[in-house]
């Protein structure tokens, strides 16, 4: 990167860690000429392929928690601003200069704990008996990444094929709740352990409409848990956000299970 | 220039044929693989007896009947509260219908509200509620 590419992508990067985000999706690319980390069409950072760029190109990789992709080749990674944050001050970093290396353990070990922390509030398998529910239990993050063809798929299902609505441009907000609802009953063990269940009711309120390719971060608590007669009643209340933290859309689902 | 909104005028609703294609479809395009809906042999040993569809396939018919009757503001702003009270089997060919319920003013916005139903061929409602929907 010259100077005028390095002034311009150090602008675009004070720009995007203004805001705090949860989640972004950063893209981390290798050229002929250098390793870059961009967020949509904007290059925020690079190092060239010398010795001391490889090793920041190799520390920037393990913070993001991915390889470094061979030549020509693009990895797509979600990152909180925080780890940016680091991710970049690993960038700026000589690694001629030997003390560069501590420093750039030290970023590295922040990130990994970043990492770890997103991914333990995240959505991975979580071992769960129905006597584990309780009122206030938090699920997800899940980060729902709609594409087109998924969208469609969506309506297709449902019979939609009035143009009238819009759907097939945009991701029909159910589709987002039945995602989600979807993921609780897997985590819920109702899947798996084959509980019987009744969807009871269902609530939501949308409040912008969602394109495929926009990444929306939902996040679900058990806003109710009472056993009547034998059967456990559950509430969850969901909430969509985009990726510049504005809510799409909120829905509140009601199931009864009978173990 | 718009017709007003009168309480009690019925929406434009539909029919729609829920099959077990459509079940499956639905199971795997929203991620919803609950042997409720898909296994027969679990679902006989139900209180339903056999495969049920989806609740959530019933709340898309009422989506889309109201987004065909207000297409510029159910998007921004709809909210719709149902329950579902009885399981629509597939070969059902459901009736999805509503109505304006009343029109109100909340926070100096003005709200269409609508009863809002899918009837099963026997009479049965499978959904019962409420869609409001805010008019700009």
């Amino acid at each position: 990167m010259d100077s005028e590419e390095r002034s311009k992508a150090m602008e675009a990067a004070y720009k995007l860690l203004e805001t705090p985000r949860a989640h972004l999706r950063v893209k981390f690319e290798q050229t002929d000429e250098a390793v870059l980390l961009s967020y949509r069409d904007d290059v925020l950072t690079g190092v060239s392929l010398d010795s001391s760029g490889i090793n920041a190109a190799s520390a920037m990789a393990v913070a993001l928690g991915v390889d470094v992709p061979p030549s020509g080749e693009t990895v797509e990674v979600l990152a909180s601003t925080g780890l940016l944050y680091r991710v970049l001050a690993i960038s700026d970093l000589d690694f001629d200069n030997p003390a560069s290396f501590d420093l750039a353990n030290h970023l590295v070990n922040e990130a990994i704990d970043m990492q770890r922390s997103a991914r333990s509030a995240g959505s991975g398998s979580r071992a769960m008996e129905l006597s584990d529910l309780e009122s206030g239990l938090e699920f997800g993050p899940y980060v729902i990444d709609f594409s087109q063809p998924e969208a469609q798929a969506y309506l297709d299902a449902t019979g939609d094929d009035d143009t009238a609505d819009g759907f097939g441009e945009h991701v029909h907000p159910l589709h987002l709740d039945a995602f989600v609802l979807s993921r609780l009953i897997e985590e819920i063990g109702i899947v798996e352990n084959r509980i019987e269940t009744v969807h009871a009711g269902q609530q939501m309120t949308v409040h912008k409409q969602v394109w495929p390719g926009d990444l929306i971060v939902a996040n679900a608590t058990l806003k109710s848990c009472s056993n009547r007669r034998g059967s456990i009643w559950a509430v969850f209340e969901t909430t969509f956000t985009g990726e510049n933290g504005d809510r799409v859309a909120v829905s509140s689902s009601t199931i009864i299970m009978m173990p | 220039m718009n017709s007003p909104i009168k309480v009690g005028e019925e929406l434009s609703g539909f029919r729609r044929m829920v099959t077990q294609d459509r079940v499956t479809a639905y199971a795997h395009a929203s991620g919803d693989h609950n042997p409720i809906h898909l296994d027969e042999e679990f679902a006989a040993s139900t209180r339903f007896g056999q495969r049920i569809a989806h609740g959530m396939l019933s709340l898309a018919f009422v989506w889309e009947m109201m987004s065909i009757n207000y297409p510029s503001t159910w998007h921004k702003g709809g909210t719709v509260k149902t329950r579902f009270t009885s399981p629509v089997v597939p070969g059902e060919e459901v009736v999805v219908g509503g109505s304006v319920k009343r029109l109100r003013t909340m926070d100096g916005n003005e709200f269409v509200e609508c009863d809002v139903a899918v009837t099963r061929p026997n009479g049965e409602k499978a959904l019962t509620g409420s869609a409001t929907v805010p008019l700009e």
